[in-house]
């Protein structure tokens, strides 16, 4: 007879780690299965993951992290990393995103942006005629955001984020002061704070604005800040935690590289809150067991079948089923939708796996006029945000403006493909360093995070003869990008030429240097990308009939089942979805304590 | 042994080399260190393909390791390249090598892109393969990495107050100083 727990959780990443470390606070007894690795649980292993990285040829966000057909991965389409494809793309456009599935989860490898959404966007389709509403509003979401900010470690300043509608509590400040601004960012600032630009027929100031983050800082009042965890013997007895190894990534270090992998730590990953959730004592983990079937007895779910498997080297494995009194699936917004519909769990609205959603992010590089710090500090450490709200998104959608300290690695690869295009112009020796001494460190990149609103189409299907190594269906991905977004990504590309002319930078963005993918919209080239910002596979609702979960996560379907991550997103505005996934964690986690087995009266 | 042509490359849609492809030459570190007179010859050609000097590039740490690596890889093709730079330097006065290394190395159909290749491996710590011929079973016939000589790529210390992303950091806050020549 195997345990019976109180609560079940499938995914070990930023979700299922705080609703485990809250659940267990209150005293109940929990069980986290995680279907990758847990490399990064020791000191030790997470700095081989270094070493990976290093050794990638692409160093893109999945590099550190060796390619488990146990539990496979998707990558990015249009660059050749080794394994096998793990998304079937249907089309008609590729989704560009990735997600990491190893203890930690995506925040391995996230930026670490924490942006609030605006007011507007919770009422988005009553305000704008587009996409969907959510059952809940800002003000609903704001004590939440609070418990996300201190759970991550949030840098910034109130002063700088109070804007566009959002607000803070009276005396409210972050844990953390902001994140200093590269030099970068306050060169572009000199140029761009002030300028009007002209969008949906209302002329806009815009304004370079210091970007919150889960990266440690400087700590205000009694916050302690959390640097690198331990489980393994490195750096004191295997029950140390982070106690030791806390020491190292206590604040930010300028490594330039929050994604694919911050060596030190001082930028959040879920291993952190894990590592709590551990210290209670009341939490069972165990990696490398990827849930294969939810089992329900009318609308109760009764166990998880899983298969554990002991390496990524062989795909032997066994069989087992975890059993408790409530169910979390926590495994990211595609693996949810998976997860559900290979247990033959698609809702009578057939909303599950729809309204996939992500950033299409345009892409605008170009050469600052002197010397500005590329490649150098946090990969972004502002934005232009007064673009995210307004009228205008009745017509296109709204898109923030991320400024890169990245250079160009992003959109060609450089500086690698800067030193390579150099010599393939005959330059050699003194030239050829001069060359580069002055063009690279004026390499500047902007990235325009176009908001998309959810579109049943777009969605995440299986194809059971299509499985990975153990048998289990690979997603199949439909995914358009609609005239709607196009035309606010073409609004983003306008501006930005503006933004370069305004600041004397040359436009170097051209369709043939580039890794992203190229459309044609009204006979202009947009070059984009993917923002790792999956969405809507089992969107909330304030209905059953429209919906797959409710406002605290909780599945319409099933009494004792959460379905917790971006996927209960029914839109993202233009904000990075993370902090607001944290949130509604702390949400899920009171409602399951206080309602373990059934729905509670008050889901609003 | 893959058996590099000397002279010219072949014509465009034929490779030189045998179909199918030999197997890649065993690695065996006791006999594979590159003779020692190899050594100050590929520092000095180095010096005047990069543009850095000898102190910056044995500062790196990595040079013997891309030397062993294409003595292994490119053991016909390696001796010719520093036979032809040891004549540009017996030949030349310090001050016209650069003309020399030009007209012997750069311009000759296979040794310019071999050493161009080097180049590229010396800023970036990846290889590229020379030649459109070069079958992709061939060991240096595909892009490689050299992962623990990444940091080291001399692009990074090219560029003005950059440094290589997951390596060398600048310290809290030193992203906001002004750099260099801004």
């Amino acid at each position: 007879m195997a345990d019976l727990y109180d609560v079940v959780i499938v995914g070990a990443g930023i979700s299922g780690s705080i609703v485990a470390q809250q659940a267990a606070e209150a005293g109940l007894r929990v069980l986290v299965l995680e279907a990758g690795t847990d490399l990064a649980w020791t000191y030790r292993g997470y700095q081989a993951q270094l070493q990976t990285f290093y050794d990638a040829l692409y160093k893109t966000p999945e590099a550190p992290w060796a390619f488990n057909p146990n539990a496979p991965e998707p990558d990015i389409p249009t660059v050749p990393t080794p394994g096998a494809k793990y998304f079937v793309e249907n089309g008609p456009q590729l989704y560009g995103s990735t997600y990491a599935r190893a203890l930690g989860g995506t925040t391995l490898h996230w930026m670490g942006t924490c942006l609030r959404m605006l007011p507007e966007d919770f009422d988005f389709h009553t305000r704008f005629g587009h996409g969907r509403d959510w059952p809940i509003g800002y003000a609903d979401l704001a004590p939440d955001y609070e418990l996300a900010e201190r759970e991550i470690g949030v840098s910034a300043n109130v002063q700088d984020q109070a804007h566009l509608g959002v607000t803070f509590r009276d005396g409210y400040d972050y844990p953390m002061q902001r994140i200093p601004p590269s030099y970068s960012d306050k060169q572009l600032a000199a140029s761009v704070d002030g300028m009007t630009v002209k969008l949906g027929g209302e002329s806009r100031e815009l304004l370079v604005r210091n970007t919150p983050a889960g990266r440690n800082s400087t700590p205000r009042g009694d916050y302690s800040p959390i640097g690198a965890v331990d489980h393994g013997e490195d750096l004191g007895p295997p029950t140390a935690g982070q106690a030791l190894a806390r020491d190292i990534g206590e604040r930010c270090q300028g490594n330039t590289s929050c994604v694919p992998i911050c060596p030190v730590q001082a930028k959040y990953n879920a291993l952190k809150t894990l590592t709590k959730a551990v210290d209670t004592k009341r939490v069972t983990l165990m990696a490398r067991s990827v849930a294969s079937r939810v089992l329900v007895g009318g609308r109760r779910v009764t166990g998880v079948e899983y298969l554990r498997y002991e390496s990524p080297d062989s795909d032997k494995h066994s069989k087992a089923v975890a059993r408790g009194r409530t169910y979390v699936l926590a495994c990211h917004a595609v693996e949810n939708a998976k997860l559900m519909l290979m247990s033959d769990l698609q809702s009578p609205n057939g909303l599950v796996g729809a309204n996939l959603q992500d950033h299409p992010t345009l892409l605008a590089w170009g050469l600052a006029p002197k010397q500005v710090g590329a490649y150098r500090g946090p990969l972004s450490t502002s934005g232009i945000e007064d673009l995210r709200g307004g009228a205008f998104r009745s017509q296109h959608a709204a898109f923030r403006i991320e400024i890169g300290n990245d250079g160009w690695i992003w959109p060609t690869g450089a500086p690698d493909t800067t030193a390579i295009e150099a010599i393939g112009e005959g330059l050699v020796g003194h030239a050829l360093r001069e060359r580069l001494r002055d063009v690279i460190g004026r390499q500047i990149r902007l990235g325009c995070l176009i908001e998309q609103p959810p579109d049943p189409e777009n969605r995440v299907t299986i194809n059971r003869r299509d499985v990975d190594a153990l048998g289990l269906p690979r997603p199949v991905i439909s995914y358009g990008v609609d005239r709607y977004v196009f035309d606010g990504m073409a609004a983003a590309a306008s501006i930005a030429r503006q933004i370069f002319a305004k600041a004397g930078i040359q436009d170097r963005t051209d369709p043939k240097k580039t890794f992203a993918f190229k459309s044609e919209h009204d006979g202009v080239t947009l070059v984009w990308a993917g923002a790792g910002h999956f969405a809507g596979t089992h969107c909330m609702g304030a209905e059953a009939a429209t919906s797959v979960v409710d406002a605290n996560q909780r599945s319409w379907q099933h009494d004792n089942l959460f379905l917790a991550g971006p996927g209960s997103m029914p839109s993202m505005g233009t904000s990075n979805p993370t902090l607001t996934v944290a949130a509604l964690a702390f949400r899920t986690s009171r409602d399951l304590i206080d309602n373990p087995e059934e729905r509670g009266g008050d889901v609003g | 042994m893959y058996k590099i042509p000397r002279l010219a490359a072949p014509e465009e849609g034929r490779s030189p080399l045998p179909a199918g492809g030999p197997a890649p030459a065993a690695a065996s570190p006791a006999t594979a260190a590159p003779p020692e007179e190899h050594v100050g010859d590929f520092y000095s050609l180095s010096v005047e393909l990069t543009g850095f000097d000898e102190v910056d590039l044995r500062e790196t740490g990595v040079g013997e390791l891309y030397l062993d690596w294409l003595s292994r890889t490119f053991a016909d093709v390696l001796p010719e390249l520093l036979a032809a730079w040891r004549e540009v330097q017996s030949g030349c006065p310090p001050g016209e090598r650069g003309r020399g290394l030009r007209e012997s190395i750069l311009d000759h159909p296979v040794l310019g892109p071999f050493a161009r290749s080097v180049l590229v491996l010396w800023y970036t710590a990846t290889w590229s393969p020379p030649w459109w011929w070069i079958p992709a079973d061939h060991p240096g016939g595909g892009n490689l990495s050299f992962g623990a000589a990444y940091p080291e790529g001399l692009m990074w210390r090219a560029a003005v107050g950059a440094h290589p992303g997951a390596a060398k950091p600048t310290g809290f806050g030193t992203w906001a100083f002004r750099p260099e020549g801004a």
